[in-house]
């Protein structure tokens, strides 16, 4: 039997998970060249929610974790072919032209548009299951031979830690699913930024050009060469093209098994705390006292989550 | 029956546990259990037992022994040098298997530890000097009116070695939650205390209360422990709550509970 038991019920463990998934933040950008336009993203998000279930195989399963968008911005770069307008020649010779239009060209740039897609406001899901397990933390900074009362004191500490996580969690996310208003917002927001290309051409040839390029959008979406679908092409460049999801995951996976402990535990634990020196000699505090911690092992039942552990 | 079906988190510690505890303080803070006068801790040779302490001890400067006043000598302004150690301590937890009991104190109560301790006593007698020089010559005049002055602290004897002995005590005593500045703390107290062999009773008696006085006032409260801490120690991330010792009930009819040789303490959980 061990030395040491600590049992903390189903109720005090959500606590326990609640106090870290409320300490999780994830922010992430990246950007891609993918030929005919480019794109990038600057997302952030939180949790919230999500139900704590100990189950009897010694597993630990969360679901209906809910992930808070608060920052889900997509921007596309396109390259629309140039289109030059004017340069005709109005008196014509038999030496050649005497006098020309002024011939103006645009969208020479590459991109020649760049519309960001504001997503944020979404909410996914994700679930993630596994087993908990304690690890032994020694750490890398503590210079060897150090005693566990120096690195204590120092700052910051070096003390040796058990470390409460989960192992290895199987994680499972939905696929971010940007609505069906998007179509509208990338409309809106190609038209938007073609009108400011074209903010300085008179009146007629703004004309000239939107009647040569056609609807803008369709012109997009043949650059892009996005589907009838454009939820569904954009959330697949989100999830698939980025990777987002496996980001995210892998993210997940290292934040609650690897990174956050649900709880760590001081080795050896202090038990006692320093005091004051009974005698007028010596310093003014006296030491911790210090309790090497062995073997500490975790398990759950279904009700419960139990720590075992013996005394050094 | 899980362990929380009546509180939020249980915590349990065999006899064992808590026996290599003890010992893990009597190494660390060596001088909760060992008491001596300024020419004892000047020269710890000097000592009944030879302290076992922790490197870190030596290492931080700490304190092998607490001081305490050498045994002055009545009528005189001289004192004998002392010491008082506890050099063993181990508890038995109810049904108490480990430790025999003197008759005095009878078949170890439910709910109750028992306790052997190992004391020693020592005092600096200096039989090899010529104490004789250290009486002062009659006076020729009359002492001068010493009303206001500070008194003069006794001066100890000089000595080569303590005259020693050593008993086994045996004491029961229970853990008992109390609040101090609105925290429960885990708190031991003693219910009785019996020294074994000691003639006549009434010195026994002495003794007894001596060292009772001690441990209740001295070592005992310096051992409690912030219930806060060690078991809760897993759910210091969880600032929402404060912990409060499950209350007494029909489910829960002794807490802290010292049975089937361990102490259990079942904690509430409250959010703020």
């Amino acid at each position: 039997m061990a030395n040491l038991t600590i049992a903390a019920s189903e109720a005090s463990f959500v606590r326990l998970f609640n106090a870290i998934r409320d300490n999780f933040t994830f922010a992430d950008a990246d950007s891609a060249d993918f030929g005919p336009f480019t794109a990038s993203y600057d997302v952030a998000f939180h949790l919230e929610n999500g139900n704590v279930d100990l189950r009897g195989d010694n597993t630990v399963k969360i679901d209906e974790l809910d992930i808070k968008w608060d920052k889900l911005d997509l921007s596309l770069g396109i390259d629309i072919p140039s289109i030059c307008i004017g340069g005709w020649c109005i008196i014509p010779t038999p030496f050649g032209c005497a006098l020309r239009l002024p011939k103006i060209c645009i969208f020479d740039d590459d991109p020649d548009i760049a519309i960001t897609l504001p997503l944020g406001g979404l909410v996914s899901e994700v679930s993630l299951t596994g087993r908990l397990v304690m690890r032994h933390f020694d750490n890398p900074a503590r210079p060897p031979g150090m005693n566990a009362w120096d690195a204590q004191d120092a700052v910051p500490s070096l003390a040796s830690e058990w470390r409460l996580f989960f192992d290895d969690p199987i994680v499972d996310i939905d696929p971010i699913d940007v609505g069906d208003t998007v179509g509208d917002l990338l409309e809106a927001a190609v038209n938007a930024a073609v009108d400011n290309l074209l903010f300085f051409l008179p009146g007629w040839a703004r004309d000239i050009v939107k009647g040569i390029l056609g609807p803008v959008i369709d012109l997009v979406r043949a650059i892009l060469d996005i589907p009838d679908d454009i939820q569904e092409w954009i959330s697949d460049l989100l999830n698939v093209s980025f990777g987002l999801l496996d980001i995210i995951a892998q993210y997940i996976i290292d934040y609650f098994g690897d990174i956050t402990p649900l709880t760590a535990i001081e080795d050896p634990y202090p038990l006692l705390p320093g005091t004051t020196n009974p005698n007028n000699f010596g310093p003014s505090m006296l030491m911790p006292v210090k309790i090497p911690i062995r073997k500490l092992n975790v398990f759950n039942n279904d009700v419960e989550m139990i720590l075992e552990a013996d005394i050094g | 029956m899980a362990f929380t079906d009546n509180c939020d988190i249980f915590a349990s510690f065999q006899e064992d546990a808590f026996n290599a505890v003890i010992g893990h303080v009597r190494r660390q803070r060596p001088s909760l259990f060992n008491y001596a006068s300024l020419g004892v801790i000047a020269n710890p040779g000097l000592l009944c037992r030879q302290i076992d302490a922790h490197p870190v001890v030596a290492q931080r400067n700490n304190p092998l022994m607490t001081r305490i006043d050498p045994l002055q000598i009545p009528g005189t302004n001289f004192a004998m040098e002392l010491a008082v150690q506890v050099t063993e301590a181990k508890i038995d937890f109810h049904p108490g298997k480990g430790i025999a009991l003197p008759p005095e104190l009878g078949k170890l109560a439910p709910q109750r530890f028992a306790m052997a301790l190992g004391v020693c006593l020592g005092l600096g007698c200096p039989r090899d000097f010529p104490v004789d020089r250290l009486i002062d010559p009659p006076k020729d005049k009359p002492d001068r009116d010493d009303k206001g002055r500070d008194p003069v602290p006794p001066r100890p004897l000089p000595v080569r070695s303590l005259m020693c002995f050593c008993l086994e005590v045996f004491a029961v005593g229970g853990v008992r939650i109390r609040f101090y500045n609105g925290k429960p703390y885990l708190e031991p107290f003693l219910d009785r205390i019996e020294i074994v062999d000691i003639r006549p009773d009434e010195l026994e008696a002495i003794l007894e209360c001596y060292l009772e006085m001690m441990l209740k006032l001295g070592l005992i409260p310096k051992l409690r422990i912030l219930l806060e801490r060690a078991p809760l120690e897993i759910i210091k991330n969880v600032v929402s709550v404060v912990v409060k010792p499950t209350p007494i009930s029909a489910a829960v009819p002794n807490n802290p509970a010292i049975e089937d040789d361990q102490l259990k303490a079942f904690i509430n959980l409250e959010v703020i």
